[in-house]
């Protein structure tokens, strides 16, 4: 059996098929982690051409556009979306003066939920 | 009687207002609705939500004839790796679309019960991101359960650390101590839910956070994959937006 073995090991047509499967898995395209975070990467690279789309000003515009936010984002959207969304709240709000109005805006732009945004609000309109 | 007709003279301002109140939201329902307005979705004619601590707007673009040009109105890329991935990003993560989105940000994201995730690398989040979203690349997402990194963004994502002994463990896993969202060191009963999402669907980056998060231990059904991202949202006219 091991002589076989050698035989067949040592012949010069198993040394070539043994050449043959390791250059085939040699060159297959195996994608490691690194390999597909450059190639994701260089991707990026074919984006800058196609972004006419996305560098329409949305914020100053109509509403026929789409594209980036507008720097001009600002107090104003903020009344106009609490009173599109939250009208109760804002028919408070609305009856707050400026320095109260300015303090919910701050606490919107940090991030502050609506529960937050209503118990100031509350707040300040009961200790007009 | 001139108590009650001073009761009056007060309460008239305040159905005044009221009525004018509903008048604008009578107005403005027709407005939509009679013009040719097209909308998120029916009856949404567009949603504000909160991008880096500015309202913005999230709406279609009006225009019937626009098409889509550039980058994401490829229909190839080279696969491997760009190949079309499968509708779930793995077992029990629901898949959303645009609908399930809107729904999303209106409410979860708004609430701070949610997170809208862009998975993607920087340079993909530079070039524009859907409102509302935070960039966490896959990269980070997928760093090994116990590492530094991980364990931060769990607990950004609400996860709380727990020293669970093996008497607790063994009654959670009995069912006789409540162990739904718990693993033997963290806690996520009041984890937010995650919406992640790439460059759509021939994209791997988020079912690659997703894997890297599951294997966390961050439950699955806190986890939403938007397989339509990028491409989809640009296809539906949806308007992105850029960092500061």
């Amino acid at each position: 059996m091991s002589d076989l073995l050698k035989t067949i090991t040592s012949s010069a047509t198993f040394r070539r098929s043994l050449a043959v499967v390791i250059v085939l898995l040699v060159s297959m395209p195996v994608i490691s982690a690194d390999d597909y975070l450059t190639e994701i990467e260089a991707e990026t690279v074919k984006l800058d051409p196609g972004l006419s789309y996305e560098k329409q000003p949305v914020g100053a515009s109509s509403d026929n556009t789409a594209g980036q936010v507008s720097e001009s984002e600002s107090r104003e959207n903020f009344e106009k979306w609490l009173q599109e969304k939250y009208r109760g709240s804002f028919v408070f709000y609305s009856k707050l003066p400026q320095r109260s109005r300015e303090e919910v805006f701050q606490q919107y732009t940090q991030g502050a939920d609506l529960k937050v945004l209503r118990k100031t609000i509350v707040d300040r309109y009961l200790q007009r | 009687m001139k108590r009650l007709s001073s009761r009056l003279f007060q309460a008239v301002p305040k159905v005044l207002l009221l009525m004018l109140l509903w008048g604008s939201v009578v107005a403005e329902e027709e407005a939509v609705s009679n013009s040719s307005f097209i909308p998120l979705v029916e009856g949404k004619p567009y949603l504000h939500v909160i991008h880096e601590g500015r309202s913005v707007k999230v709406q279609r673009v009006q225009d019937p004839a626009y098409e889509l040009k550039g980058y994401f109105a490829r229909t190839a890329r080279k696969c491997p790796p760009f190949c079309i991935k499968p509708i779930s990003a793995a077992d029990d993560v629901a898949t959303i679309a645009e609908p399930e989105m809107f729904e999303f940000m209106e409410n979860e994201l708004r609430d701070g019960l949610g997170m809208l995730i862009d998975a993607r690398t920087k340079k993909w989040f530079d070039k524009g991101t859907i409102p509302g979203s935070v960039n966490i690349p896959f990269t980070e997402l997928s760093k090994e359960p116990g590492s530094e990194e991980m364990q931060k963004y769990l607990k950004l994502f609400g996860g709380k650390k727990r020293d669970a002994g093996s008497l607790e463990l063994a009654m959670e896993q009995l069912g006789l101590m409540d162990g739904k969202h718990k693993t033997e060191k963290w806690d996520f009963s009041e984890a937010k839910t995650l919406v992640l999402w790439c460059n759509g669907p021939a994209c791997g980056q988020s079912p690659r956070a997703i894997n890297g998060l599951l294997k966390a231990g961050y439950p699955a059904d806190k986890i939403l994959y938007y397989r339509g991202g990028m491409q989809m949202w640009l296809l539906f006219g949806m308007n992105i937006v850029t960092s500061k």
